[in-house]
Parts: C-alpha cells; sequence; structure tokens
C-alpha cells in the first residue's frame, strides 16, 4: 500500500496541488482533471522528479524523502508527451534504463517485442513519430518490478493495438506484481478492461476522490 | 516575411548573440580604425589572400544554412510551410530578403573591402568579393526555399551510424558529450581553443624565463574557469532534456562517477597539452597537483550549479569572485593541490546535496 500524506507541491509560493491523505492499494486508480490543473506535476513529484512537501510511503516503510535510492526502485513513471534526445536509440534508452532498474535483458527484449519497437529498435529518436516515442516510453515505465507505476496521458498517440497491449500489460502487473497504477487520461478508459478501484479528480488545488465507478 | 523574419532572422542573431558580441569586442575594442583599414589591405592585396575572408563568409553561410535547416524541422514552426501555396516569384523574394538579412556582416564587410579597394583601384577584388557574396546569397536562399517546399523529406541514417547503433550502445557518460557536439559545437570547441591556447601560451612563457608553479596555476585558473558555461550546458542538459535520469534507482555513487567520466572526458584535451607543455624545470609532483586542479574547477561549477537555477549571466559574476578568489590564493603561496581538494569537495558535497531538491524551472 501507498500513503500520501500532508502532500503539497508549489511553485514559486504557489500552491500547485495539495493532498491531505491518500491511502492506494495494489490495482489501477484514475486521475482526472483539466489542463493545467496539476496532474503531471502531482506524477512527477510521486516519481521522485520534483521535489514535494509532505510523506510519500510504502507500507514496509520506504518513503521518498527517507530512502530516496530504494523509493525509486519502485516507483516508474511514463511521460505525457516524452522527448529524447534524438542522436540516441530505443536501445541505448532501454538497455541503460533496464540495467538502473536491473530488468532482465530477456524483460527488455519482451517489451521491446510486446510494443512493436524492435523494427526501430537500433534508429535513433530523431526519426520517430509521436507514437513510437509514447511506446518507447511506457516500455521504459514498464521496466523492471515496479510496485508504483504512474503513467501520464499513456493511451493518447497509441493506436488501439499498443492501447491494448499497455492495458493486459498493466492487468499483469497488477495481478503479478501487487503493483500499483496511477494513470491520468482524457480519454475514457474502459472499466472492463482495465478494473479502476477509485477515480480522482484535481480540481482547486486539492485531489478529491470521485464516486466509485 | 515578418513570420519568417521572427522565427529566422531575429531568432538567428539572437542565438549567436555572444558570437556577434564577441566579434564586436575584438573589432570594436582591440583593434583601431587604421588596424582594420591595414587588414582590409592586405585582404584585397591578392587574390590567394582574398581567400580568407570568402573561406570565412562561407563558413558562416552555411551556419546560417544550417540554422534555417533546424528551425525550420521544429515542429512548433510547422505552419510555415503553407509557405508553398506563394507564387513563386514571392517564394524567391522572401527567401532572398531572409537570407540577405541573415548574411548582412558578411555584405557589410564585403562593401567596406570594395571600399578600399576602390581607393586603391583595384578592381579584381571588387569583382571577387561581389561574385562570392552573390552565390553565398543564392545558395543560403536557394537551401531554404528547398527546406520550405519539402518539409517532410525523409530522415536518412547513413550506413556508418545504423552499423554503430546496431553494434554498440552508448554509455551515459558519453550522451552529453554526443549532445554538445550536435547542438552546440561552436561554445564546445571555442571553450577548448580558448582553454588549450591560454594553457600553451602560458608554458610558452617558460621557455625564455623562470618562474615558479603560480603562474601556471593562474593559467589553469583562466583556461579551467572558461568551462563554467559548459558546465552550465551539462547541467542543462541533465535537468532539462534527461529530467527523467532523476527518477531512476541509481545511487549518487553511480551518477557521480559516471559525470565525473564525462566531466574528464571533457577537460581532456586542455589537460594533455598541459602534460605535454609542462615546464620541465617543475617536478611531476607538480604536474600531477597542476592536473588534478585544471580538473577540480569545473567540478566545483558542475556541483554549484545545482545549488539554484541560474542563468549565464547570474552565472558569469560568481565565475569571476572565484576566479579573483583563486588568484589572491595562488599569490600567497597556497598549494593547488590543497585548493584543488577543497574545489572538489565542495563541489561534490553541493552536488550531493542539491541533487534532489533542484528544480529546474528556466525555459529553453
Amino acid at each position: 500500500m501507498l500513503t500520501i500524506r500532508n502532500f503539497s507541491k508549489s511553485f514559486s509560493q504557489e500552491l500547485i496541488v495539495s493532498v491531505p491523505l491518500l491511502e492506494l492499494d495494489c490495482g489501477a486508480y484514475w486521475i482526472k482533471g483539466e489542463n493545467g490543473v496539476g496532474k503531471t506535476t502531482f506524477f512527477k513529484s510521486l516519481a521522485g522528479l520534483l521535489p514535494c512537501k509532505g510523506q510519500i510511503e510504502f507500507d514496509d516503510g520506504i518513503s521518498l524523502a527517507e530512502f530516496p535510492l530504494r523509493y525509486r526502485e519502485r516507483v516508474n513513471y511514463g511521460e505525457a508527451e516524452p522527448l529524447y534526445p534524438g542522436f540516441l536509440t530505443s536501445k541505448d534508452l532501454i538497455r541503460f534504463v533496464g540495467t538502473a532498474r536491473k530488468s532482465s535483458l530477456e524483460h527488455q527484449d519482451f517489451l521491446v517485442e510486446k510494443f512493436g519497437i524492435h523494427s526501430y529498435f537500433n534508429k535513433p529518436c530523431s526519426t520517430y513519430s509521436s507514437g513510437m516515442l509514447k511506446k518507447l516510453s511506457l516500455a521504459l515505465a514498464l521496466l523492471g518490478s515496479p510496485k508504483l507505476i504512474l503513467l501520464d496521458e499513456p493511451l493518447i498517440t497509441l493506436d488501439e493495438s499498443a492501447q491494448r497491449i499497455l492495458v493486459s500489460l498493466l492487468n499483469e502487473y497488477i495481478h503479478e506484481n501487487q503493483a500499483t497504477v496511477i494513470l491520468s487520461s482524457h480519454q475514457v478508459l474502459s472499466n472492463r478492461d482495465l478494473p479502476i478501484k477509485q477515480s480522482f479528480h484535481i480540481g482547486n488545488k486539492m485531489l478529491t476522490p470521485i464516486d466509485p465507478l | 516575411m515578418r513570420v519568417l523574419n521572427a522565427i529566422l532572422v531575429r531568432e538567428f542573431y539572437l542565438a549567436n548573440s555572444s558570437f556577434f558580441l564577441l566579434v564586436i569586442a575584438i573589432a570594436g575594442g582591440f583593434m583601431r580604425s587604421y588596424e582594420h583599414i591595414a587588414l582590409a589591405e592586405f585582404f584585397i592585396s591578392t587574390p590567394m589572400v582574398l581567400i580568407i575572408p570568402v573561406a570565412i563568409w562561407s563558413v558562416y553561410s552555411l551556419k546560417v544554412i544550417n540554422f534555417n535547416r533546424e528551425r525550420i524541422a521544429l515542429s512548433e514552426n510547422e505552419f510555415v510551410f503553407c509557405f508553398i501555396l506563394l507564387s513563386e516569384t514571392k517564394q524567391w523574394s522572401m527567401t532572398l530578403r531572409v537570407a540577405a538579412l541573415q548574411l548582412l556582416p558578411v555584405f557589410l564587410y564585403g562593401a567596406f573591402l570594395c571600399l578600399v579597394a576602390s581607393k586603391h583601384g583595384l578592381a579584381i577584388p571588387i569583382i571577387v568579393i561581389v561574385i562570392s557574396s552573390g552565390i553565398l546569397l543564392w545558395t543560403t536562399a536557394f537551401h531554404l526555399l528547398l527546406g520550405l517546399r519539402y518539409p517532410n523529406h525523409e530522415k536518412k541514417i547513413s550506413p556508418i551510424s545504423r552499423l554503430l547503433n546496431t553494434r554498440l550502445t552508448k554509455p551515459i557518460s558519453l550522451f552529453f558529450i554526443e549532445w554538445t557536439i550536435r547542438n552546440d559545437l561552436a561554445m564546445f570547441v571555442g571553450t577548448k581553443v580558448f582553454t588549450i591556447l591560454t594553457l600553451t601560451g602560458i608554458t610558452e612563457l617558460y621557455k625564455t624565463d623562470s618562474y615558479d608553479l603560480r603562474l601556471l596555476s593562474l593559467g589553469i585558473v583562466i583556461g579551467s574557469s572558461a568551462n563554467a558555461s559548459l558546465m552550465q550546458t551539462f547541467h542543462h542538459f541533465e535537468n532539462f532534456h534527461m529530467n527523467w535520469l532523476k527518477g531512476l534507482p541509481l545511487s549518487f555513487l553511480k551518477r557521480m562517477s559516471s559525470n565525473l567520466l564525462t566531466i574528464i572526458i571533457m577537460v581532456m584535451p586542455e589537460a594533455l597539452v598541459l602534460i605535454k607543455n609542462f615546464p620541465q624545470e617543475l617536478s611531476w609532483l607538480e604536474c600531477g597537483a597542476a592536473t588534478i586542479f585544471l580538473l577540480s574547477i569545473p567540478i566545483l561549477f558542475y556541483g554549484g550549479s545545482y545549488i539554484k537555477d541560474r542563468n549565464q549571466q547570474e552565472i558569469m559574476p560568481i565565475v569571476f569572485c572565484f576566479v579573483l578568489g583563486w588568484f589572491v590564493a595562488i599569490l600567497f603561496k597556497i598549494p593547488i593541490l590543497l585548493l584543488a581538494a577543497i574545489n572538489i569537495s565542495i563541489g561534490i558535497y553541493l552536488w550531493k546535496k542539491f541533487y534532489y531538491s533542484f528544480e529546474y524551472i528556466s525555459k529553453e
């Protein structure tokens, strides 16, 4: 279980989003909100990419503030609009992130195959379409054995087949790894494909639960 | 036309403002009017010598062509492709005007050379200058026209790149070096040339007179401090272009060893020059200390860049203060190995302390 307590994130002393208390068990959670309300900031803060206040802790006491390295071993983040240096190839990125996340070569190749990255595995990112970049970023976000997967707008620019693969992989991570998946999406998620435990809304600088689906 | 001016002409001069300021500082600050005329007279003296300014103009034109190509390729500038809807004449007139504005420094200096040549009654240099300026203008405009007419050309990967990409996996320590060479070659080469020339010049002084290590140490301070911009760019690359790195479960030791390797590779050219030209009357122990001191300065600047998001203008006064501090310390005979140890310790301390709390708020 992941517990978020007294969380707040500000930019230049302006509060962006705050969460007094949030407890998330394994399963999928959907965060909704209009553009610019702080969804990405919230995700990046949880991923340890942005400094924030408050406590973000797993049930065994591993927290972002006290165990930055062990916390990051469990948390993967997929960006909404991924951008990588144009000269790097998928191979460069997957091998590097895979090694950092202690993901076996077999698992790396499995994700490459699943998302159809093998056809452009050795090509530089500057030659990719936005859909290809998105697939790469999702593969990177699924490397290792994450306990918390944060996916910011995972469905945009993805074709239907890749969307189905993503949903099936997320279900595997939830059931086999007991992972918590938090995703934001403006597209409607089918509860049948990916059972959503709880939806939240970010607005007025607060994260509030929406009635269960 | 206003759109092309905004995204190509204005952006070109803004992107190269430091280069133009440097040229203006050299031309207006160090050279007097009669020196300009003497240089111009030298350039027009023979057609062979006239190749020098023409070659420089050609390099400048290539820079303009490259800049335009990169700008057009940006997705934010995709809207300019409606340019193809304009008539042929309009397309040519617009691209010629944009190219002319970007090549303005070439034409101004060319006009100055023509004026000097006409005073001496020399016709050939004038003809060469006019023809070469015309060719450069046409070439630059033609490339811009092609770029705007055929925006979605296939991105080709050379067979060598394809082979290297297939056979090799790039190590993280080379990511920044390749990025800076591809994106900011002028700054990288300019910094290295300046540092190498400074160190070479200082070591040459030891061949005619006898000095202790302090003179060389002062040279190292000047040369190595020039890496401050490069270190800021490295920091920008890590925290802006590769911000996802912070989310990876990498120990500080791993991050530090990888980044230190990048810094060592970047400082390698001047370190090799220093070792190769190291004054014979100084000991090898001093050579080792000087090399470590050379490396310690970029480490301090890199670590310090994590304290707060600062732009180039804010960083330069800080660098200047540090340079003055090192000057005083060296003149008072504080051992450079001690200074190096302090620099490295403070640099690594700041880097570790502020790594996770640093927030990049600057815009590209």
